[in-house]
This record gives structure tokens, sequence and C-alpha cells, in this order.
């Protein structure tokens, strides 16, 4: 598979009772620190398994279908096909990496907003016919290459952040849903169901509710023209936070009974992405050249004017795992790994990355104790949107990730009955007295 | 009206600028203090017919053309694009004119008449969103390449049912295999843009790569296409 050769034989350390991630970040760092210090991830797929549990508790009756382009890490498609979720693809290479994971293509659905001719093709060919679409030109497009497609009709969402930049002014307007239900009679292409998104930043209720009454118009509209709807799909933008979905579910789970009842044959769905990854991924780099500056700023906290600032700049930038960066503001800290002193002077300091452009900048702003060429630096949840696929335009050498599962986790899993024959064999056990070491010899792992 | 149609040239030459420009966010020690950059210019003499009442007079002048990719302006575009001056065409404002090379529903696509086939092609994109406005894709093609600058508002709904018409026409018309969007780095909308075209299926290009044109503080974001017999990959079809 283009460019998951090196993937597809990956491990995943189980640790025993007493190891936890710090010592497998504590034991990497040190591997590492022999062979060249570059950045490297470790990813927690027992986390993964956890918030499975989590929506399960809570929103039992949504499936969730997640959204591969967040991480398409092969360990974390695998693992979530074992508990049985969806996908949600955006690409020909997404749907193909899912599929041969072995899940079928009623549990794939395509949601790129500009499909490419060629991924549509695809996409008929093997089967994956739930895709979404909001405007005639890609009504017609999916019409002439699928034309067994079933669409999802991507309805727009208020934008209440107040920010009107940010209003990405995806989904089609309530009043051109018309137009487009009466091109797809005319096209003869099915319409399913209706899809609308809340992002995580405007996850008010009210936004809920007007999405739901307005999936609820274009229902009767459609089947006024004679579409049956079975499929609703709220959409992602769940942070991974407990309290955020139980507040949502509080706030749609009466709606839903009223406008889709339970018996009435419709599916609800979600997609979720960062909900199940971001707080799964733990990425470690290293600096890898350090400069001094005047501390021109007026100083935050302790520093004084006449102190140094530090500008470190580390292995790892905007033009690798830390991409989100250029479109949003990081929601990580990093935190040092080399064992300070408490009362260690803490600097202003600013944070790179490798390349020659101005843009490359992780932090601007924040307190270190001082550091050198060679520490670490440590930041948690970037499990979301910091493993992309390589490609010809992003060939940046993507840091190795580790995986590992605690053997509670591990056991839950069996327990509630996940397997999945392809992973089983990528385990290996980690007693808590032994050092983790790329010689250790397989166990095999039979329940 | 006095005929301004450019003559033969007398002779013309192109050259290429190259230099090292110090990067001043890093030390001197840091294998990144220095970039190359590379620009190409073509410097043409050329008489001209310059109306003189009651007759004409023949002049000589000079012009130098940026070949330093950069899309031209369209005369029929009534928005302003965002201020990007950097190597336009000759001052005199003697743009070739755009044919029109297709039109179907809402989209027309022009072309100019390169007369060199080895210059970039001025490619247009223009949608009509209402019977009196429309959207603009201004683009250069070169060598399997799209470039486009994206119109004013590029996020509206309209625009962006004007770039899914134009990727389609690219995927099915031509073969091009990557059509690249490039913004200003410092817009204050830079965030919105990057994940709506990030969301729509682009991917950000690393600065330093060397399929992209020298240009200034701009971020380039690449749509690649897929081809069977696509240069970067070779999966079985």
């Amino acid at each position: 598979m283009k460019g998951f050769i090196e993937d597809a034989n990956y491990s995943v350390g189980l640790l025993d009772e007493g190891t936890h991630l710090g010592n497998v970040i504590d034991n990497y760092v040190y591997e590492h620190t022999l062979t060249g210090k570059n950045a490297f991830f470790v990813g927690d797929l027992g986390k993964i398994v956890k918030k499975h549990s989590q929506w399960q508790n809570v929103v039992a009756q949504i499936k969730p279908f997640y959204t591969v382009k967040c991480n398409s890490a092969p360990a974390v498609l695998e693992i979530l096909a074992a508990l049985g979720t969806g996908f949600a693809c955006s690409s020909k290479n997404e749907m193909a990496l899912v599929q041969e994971l072995g899940v079928s293509p009623e549990n794939i659905i395509d949601i790129s907003p500009c499909k490419q001719s060629s991924q549509i093709k695809y996409a008929a060919k093997t089967g994956v016919n739930i895709m979404s679409c909001d405007n005639e030109i890609e009504l017609k497009k999916i019409a002439r290459n699928h034309p067994n497609a079933k669409l999802l009709l991507h309805i727009a969402t208020e934008d209440i952040s107040g920010d009107e930049e940010s209003n990405m002014k995806f989904g089609t307007t309530l009043k051109n849903c018309r137009h487009l239900l009466k091109c797809a009679k005319e096209l003869d292409v099915q319409i399913v169901g209706v899809k609308f998104h809340v992002s995580s930043s405007c996850k008010e209720p009210q936004v809920y509710i007007h999405a739901l009454s307005d999936a609820r118009c274009v229902f009767d509209m459609a089947g006024e023209f004679g579409f049956k709807m079975t499929i609703l799909d709220i959409g992602g933008g769940f942070t991974g936070s407990e309290f955020q979905l139980q507040q949502v579910n509080h706030v749609i789970s009466p709606l839903l009974d009223v406008y889709f009842p339970e018996g009435s044959g419709i599916k609800v769905i979600s997609e979720p992405g960062s909900y199940y990854v971001s707080s799964a991924f733990t990425l470690a780099v290293n600096i890898i050249a350090k400069k001094v500056v005047e501390n021109v700023s007026s100083g935050v906290g302790k520093t004084g004017s006449n102190e140094p600032a530090f500008m470190y700049y580390m292995n790892d930038g905007v033009y690798g795992s830390f991409a989100s960066k250029l479109s949003e503001n990081l929601n990580t800290i990093p935190e040092v790994h080399k064992k300070y002193k408490k009362d260690a002077p803490l600097f202003t300091s600013s944070l790179w990355g490798p390349s020659c452009d101005e843009l490359d900048q992780i932090m601007e702003n924040c307190l270190l104790p001082e550091l050198n060429v060679g520490d670490w630096l440590i930041f948690d949840n970037m499990g979301a949107d910091t493993l992309h696929e390589p490609s010809a335009f992003n060939d940046f050498q993507r840091p190795t990730i580790y995986y590992m599962m605690s053997f509670s986790d591990w056991y839950e899993m069996q327990d509630a009955g996940f397997t999945s024959d392809t992973m089983m064999k990528n385990f290996f056990f980690v007693p808590s007295c032994i050092q983790l070491s790329q010689d250790d010899s397989s166990f095999s792992t039979e329940a | 009206m006095p005929c301004q149609r450019l003559c033969f040239p007398i002779y013309s030459l192109s050259y290429t600028k190259k230099g090292k420009k110090r990067n001043r966010l890093y030390p001197l020690c840091s294998p990144f203090a220095y970039f190359n950059y590379c620009y190409k210019y073509r410097f043409t003499v050329r008489e001209k017919m310059m109306p003189c009442n009651p007759c004409y007079r023949s002049l000589i002048v000079t012009e130098r053309d940026s070949l330093t990719l950069r899309p031209r302006c369209c005369l029929q575009c009534s928005e302003s694009l965002a201020g990007l001056q950097v190597g336009r065409s000759t001052e005199q404002g003697d743009h070739e004119q755009l044919k029109e090379l297709y039109s179907s529903g809402n989209l027309t696509v022009l072309a100019n008449d390169s007369l060199l086939h080895q210059d970039p092609v001025q490619l247009d994109f223009h949608f009509r969103l209402t019977p009196q406005a429309s959207a603009h894709w201004h683009g250069l093609l070169c060598d399997h390449r799209l470039f486009l600058d994206i119109p004013y508002r590029a996020l509206d709904q309209g625009n962006r049912e004007s770039l899914t018409a134009t990727l389609e026409y690219v995927e099915e018309k031509t073969d091009v295999d990557s059509v690249f969007v490039n913004f200003h780095n410092a817009r204050n909308d830079r965030g919105a843009l990057l994940r709506a075209f990030s969301y729509m299926g682009f991917e950000v290009v690393r600065p330093d790569h060397p399929a992209l044109p020298p240009w200034d503080n701009v971020i380039f974001m690449v749509y690649p296409l897929e081809r069977d017999c696509c240069h970067f990959c070779s999966k079985p079809s």
C-alpha cells in the first residue's frame, strides 16, 4: 500500500501492571538518544478502546464513522475496525486502506466535499455507495460516475462563534435543498439522508436544535419527491471530553425522539475523528538548535527585562506533525523531559520547527527552564491531524510510532468480545522490570 | 483606431537571476541560515508604432518580462487580486487576448495563445454565479501543474462551486497532475483558508519543494489529481 509499507509490520507493546506511558517514553528517549535523536510518537491504543466504551455508554444509539483523515495510522484503523466502528473517508487511498483491513463497504462512507472522478469511480467499483453532497456540480459529477450512489445531503449549520472568517460555508442552504432534490430526481440519483456538522468551537445547544429541525424539514421535502430517507448524520467536532458528549446527547436525545423516533427506521450516525485519537498519541521531539535573543517583550510573569529569551529549534514542525498549528491554535503544551529542579529559573522561550520558514513556529511564547541542544520536549494530545499520509508534496520523514497498550485495557477489549486476527500477531509482552528493546522476542498472545 | 499590436521583436533574450539570501531567523551556524532564490526574466527589444498626430513614428522599446510564473490580470476581471503584484508582466499593459476554450453550464474556460510552447499558458476559469456576477480563478499552466490565484472571498458558497467545477474540468479535460492554490501568508483569514482548502482535499506544500515557483510570502496548497501514469506514484490502476 502506497506510503505505508514501513508501517505494515508494527508491533504493540503490552504493558504489565506497574509500567505506564511515562516509562515507555523514558525508555524510547533513552534509546533514541543513543541512535540519532529522531522525533517519535507513542500511541496508547488502550485510550482508543476506552473512548469507544465511553461512546457506547453515552450515545450507544449513534453509530460512529471514524474520519480517517484525522489520523490514518494502520494500528488506529485496525483497532477501530476491531471495535466495530464505521469509517468516513475522503480520498481513494483512505477507502483502499480501510477496505484492506476487511471492513465491508456498508461500513464506509465518502465525505469529501469535492471528490475526484477517479475517486467516485473507485467507490462505485468497490461498493461504497453512501456519499455526501452539497451542491449541484458535485451532484452531477456523482450521477455521471456512480449511478447507484446513495447521497447524504449536507446542510449548513449556523456559525455562532462570531468570527466571520472562520465560517467555512460548507453545506447547502435549506432554500437550495429543494432545487438539489429536484436535480437528483431528474438525474435518477437516490438521496437517502441528511448530514450536518457542528464544529467543536461552536457546540452550542441552539446550533443542534436548529440543525435537527432543518434536517427534519429536508426529510419531509425529500419525502414529497419520493425519496426514502433512512440516515441522519450528525457530523463530528467531538473533542474527546465525556462531558461534551453528554451535553450534546442531552440536547439531541429528546429532539431525536420527536423528529426521528426509533421505530421510523432512521439510522443516526456520526463522524467523530479527534474524539478517538487526540489523547492517545504523545510526541517527543528533540532540540536541534538554540538561539539567545534580547528579551524585548514586557516579560511574562517572573522574567525581568534584562533576562535573555531563548529560541529553540526542534526536529519537527508545521510542515510535519504540527500542521494544525498553521490553521489553529495548538491545544497542547510542551513538557520538558529531563528532570530539573523545582526552583530552576524559567525563561521566555519560543519553539520553532526545522525548516527555513518564518511560519514554522510552534509556540510564540512560553516559560521554560533553560534547555540545551539534545534535550527532549514531550507534547501530549498529538493524535489528531498530525499523522498525515506521506505524499509527493510532503515527503517529510514521519516520526516513528511506537504503540502500546496496558494489559488491563487489552483484557477489557477481550472481555467485551472485540478481537482482530491481524492485530493479535503484532502484540509483544513488556514485563515491568525489563527495559523495552527492539530485541525482545514476541510472545504468543493467544487468549 | 491605431493598432497596438506588438511588432516582431528585434531581439530577446532570457536570463536567470540567482542568489542567496540570509534568513535572519536562524543563527549563522544553522543549516537553514541561507536560502537560495532563482528568478527568470526575458528582456525584449522591439520596435513599436506609436501614434503621433497625424502620422505614426516608430519607437524602440525595451521590456522586461518575468518568467517567474505569475498569473496575469484578466481583462474581464472586476476583482482586485489582493495586491499580489510581484513579477507582473509588461508595464505597457499589452495583454494578449484570451480565447474561449470551453464552455458548459456555468463554466467558461479561457486560455491565451502562447507563441512559444515552453512558455507557461494562462488558463482562466470564469464561473457564472448570477447573471451579474461571476467567480474568476486565474491560473498558469506549466508542465502538468496548474497554479491558481484565489478569488476574493474564496470560501463563499458560490466560489466553492466554481472551484469544484474548475477541478472537474482540469481532471477530465487536461492532463494536469497537480493543482496549486496560493495565498499570502500574512492574511488574517489564513487559518480559515487553510482549514477550508484542507477540507476540500488540498494539502499544504513545504515551502522549499522544487515544484513550487519562487514567490515570496505565499503559502501553497496542492490538490493532487490521480492519473494512471502519475509521475510520483506507481499504483496499479
